[in-house]
Formats: C-alpha cells, structure tokens, sequence
C-alpha cells in the first residue's frame, strides 16, 4: 500500500509542479509546499468509501468505465484521477484564498451554462469547450494563454465566443480555454467588477479594484482597532505590526491571493518574533482579520 | 470507405489515452499513430508531461514526504511491508 499511495503522491507532484505556474507563484511566498499541496489532493482519496472497509480510492475503480483489467487501463485511470483531485484542491486554494477570484469565476461559470460550451478536465486542468466537442489535438499552454491580447478580454458578453474565434483562426491548438487561468487573466486585467444580483454579465461595470480593496482594508483595520487596540488586547507597537500586514495580505489579495503561512506576514515587520510565540498569541488573531478582510471586500464587491 | 480508409482519415485525432500511451505503453498503439506521433511528437506539450511523469515515477520518496504521508493518509505506514510490484513503483 505505501509504494501505491507513494506512487499517487509522485503522480500528484508532477502535476501540481509542471502544470500549475500561477499558483506556484502563490506558494513561493507561502509555508505551503508544492510538496504539501500534491499530499493534501490525494488525501480525500484515503477517506472511508461507500463500503466501510474500502477507501474513496476502491469506489472510484468500481465506477470507472469502462471497467479497468489491465495494467494500463489502471495507470491511466490514476493519473486521470489524481489530475481531477489536484485541479479540484488547486481551485479550492484559489477560490479560499482570493475573493475576487470566486466572484470572477462564477460570471464564467454563467456564461458556460448560458452559451454553447462546457468544461471538460484534460491533463489536470479545467478547459471550456464547445458542447459536443472533445479533445482531439494540442492544447493552448498557460504561458501561450497569458499572452492572448488583452483585447480579446473586453468585451464580456462575448469573452469565450472572441477568445475561441481567435484561438481557432490565429493559433493551431484545439479550440479550448483553460478556465482558471482565464479568471486569472479577467482579474490581472482589471475588469472584475461583478453584481451579485443575477451573476451575469449584464451588470459587469469595470470597478477599480484598488478601491474595493482599500474600502475593505480601512473597514478591517477599523476591526483591530476597535477590537484589539481600544480594548488593550495589543500594544500599539503590535497594533501598527498588524496593519502593516493586513496591508500587505490586501495587496496580495489583489494580486493573486494570500499566502497561506501567515506568519511571514507578521515575522517581516517584527524579525524577533518566534514561530512558536506567534502560534502561541497571534495566529487566531490574525486568522480571523484575514477572514474578516475578505468578508469585507466581497462585501465591497457585492455593492459596487 | 474501408477501415483502413477510416483509419487514416482519424489518424490526426489523438486522444489523450493516445498521448499517455505514447509514453508509457508504445507497443498499444496503432501503427499509424505511431508513425503520426513520432513525425510531429514536438506539436504536442502533453507528450513532454507525460515524459516528465514517467520520469517522476521511478524517482523515490524522501523520508520528510514519507513522514508527512503516514501523517495525513492512514492507510500509509510507517513500516511498509515489502509487496511484489507493478511496473511503474506499485
């Protein structure tokens, strides 16, 4: 079992490693891992499946078809397998770690449902599709994908008819946007202002994403105040630490998401503070303004 | 039009089983995907990945990883009985 289970975790690594750019961007300034991130995605695999003596793992073989007799059949099912599990733990760090980025994809997500295309797994990665198509040939690469012109990106309500017109006339790749990445690309270039109402396009209007994201800082650091400082709960000196940082955790937001090792965000404007010490006294306290941050900038978004 | 013919017409729509077989299991696949693949391998980023996988694979496991395996996966312990092996590590 352990050479299986290690053999997942390769698969698992390779994935996280070689198909995902962006959020290894993400990690470099965090505590997780690329080796953590390929360990958590296939940890669902171990919980208890339908029969109580087999894994989630055993139930996925079971209902795989057509059904797997061969050596092959099987490494090809594990390697689909763990590509969907990483996909799926990757875009939840993303939609947990980014307010703007759940917003954006919902808008997406509309649109699929409402136009004439799908979304479709292919080597890890979530791609949309024409409805009736399946993958035959070269997909577009995410380094090929991030330099698409801007252009393609204004017009909203025909985002994914402009890009797939342009990917099939100007490029040779199958005609396929990876879905992640294009919520990444609508966020980089600043037209992410979403209503909530309907979760259409209709009501996109281009918010300035720096003053949604100060209206929610100025809201948060009012929280440590009120909460924290007025009450003697921290010193001034950890008052002004705290908002440096949440400053800081606001800018990454913007700029793709907080790292999930908070502790580096306190440890660089007060180097003396121990790991141990910040477990001890400032982690809960941080951990909660940051929740409190994106409770306020989703908050922002929802009125803009 | 024949099998072959049909074949033929099909031979430029590689499926991502065709790919994964491409590297792992040559022999599986037809001739003339064969032949197609090797004449426009570098088309194909997937092909590269699956080339790094297969790489990957016959890599071991560190001794961190396998502490932080057994403690997130149960069914992953410490010391592991030796079992007989497939072909790529389990």
């Amino acid at each position: 079992m352990n050479k299986f289970i290690e053999a997942l975790f390769r698969i698992s690594d390779t994935y996280v490693r070689y198909r995902y750019y962006q959020i290894n961007k993400i990690l470099k300034k965090g505590s997780l891992s690329v080796e953590d991130i390929a360990i958590e995605a296939i940890v669902p695999l171990f919980y208890q499946g339908k029969d109580k003596s087999n894994f989630v793992i055993t139930d996925k073989v079971k209902e795989w078809t057509p059904k797997i007799e061969y050596e092959e059949a099987a490494l090809f099912f594990l390697n689909k397998i763990i590509a969907k599990r990483v996909e799926q733990y990757i875009s939840s760090l993303l939609r947990q770690s980014d307010p703007f980025f759940s917003r954006i994809l919902d808008a997406v997500n509309y649109l699929i449902r409402t136009q004439s295309y799908k979304k479709t797994y292919y080597l890890g990665k979530i791609y949309i599709i024409e409805n009736d198509e399946v993958i035959s040939s070269e997909v577009i690469d995410e380094n090929t994908f991030n330099v698409l012109p801007s252009s393609l990106f204004i017009d909203k309500k025909n985002l994914l008819f402009k890009i797939m017109t342009y990917i099939k006339s100007e490029t040779d790749y199958f005609p396929a946007i990876l879905c992640n990445e294009l919520v990444l690309r609508l966020k980089q270039l600043n037209f992410s202002g979403f209503k909530k109402h309907d979760e259409s396009l209709d009501d996109i209007e281009e918010i300035e994403l720096d003053e949604i994201i100060k209206a929610g800082l100025k809201s948060t650091i009012n929280k440590l105040k009120n909460s924290y400082f007025d009450t003697n709960k921290l010193t001034e000196k950890k008052y002004t630490v705290f908002k440096k940082a949440l400053t800081d955790m606001a800018e990454d937001l913007k700029n793709g998401g907080v790292s999930p090792g908070l502790y580096k965000y306190l440890q660089e404007y007060q180097p003396d503070m121990s790991v141990e010490k910040y477990h001890n006294d400032y982690h809960n306290i941080l951990e909660y303004l940051l929740r409190t941050l994106k409770t306020n900038i989703a908050e922002e978004l929802r009125v803009n | 039009m024949g099998f072959s013919e049909v074949m033929d017409n099909q031979i430029d729509k590689v499926s991502e089983r065709d790919l994964f077989n491409f590297v792992f299991f040559y022999e599986l696949l037809s001739e003339g995907k064969k032949e197609f693949l090797n004449n426009n391998n570098e088309k194909y980023g997937q092909i590269r990945f699956y080339k790094k996988l297969k790489e990957n694979l016959m890599i071991g496991v560190d001794n961190k990883i396998k502490e932080n395996l057994a403690e997130r996966i149960s069914a992953y312990k410490k010391k592991a009985k030796n079992y007989k092996t497939l072909s790529y590590g389990f």
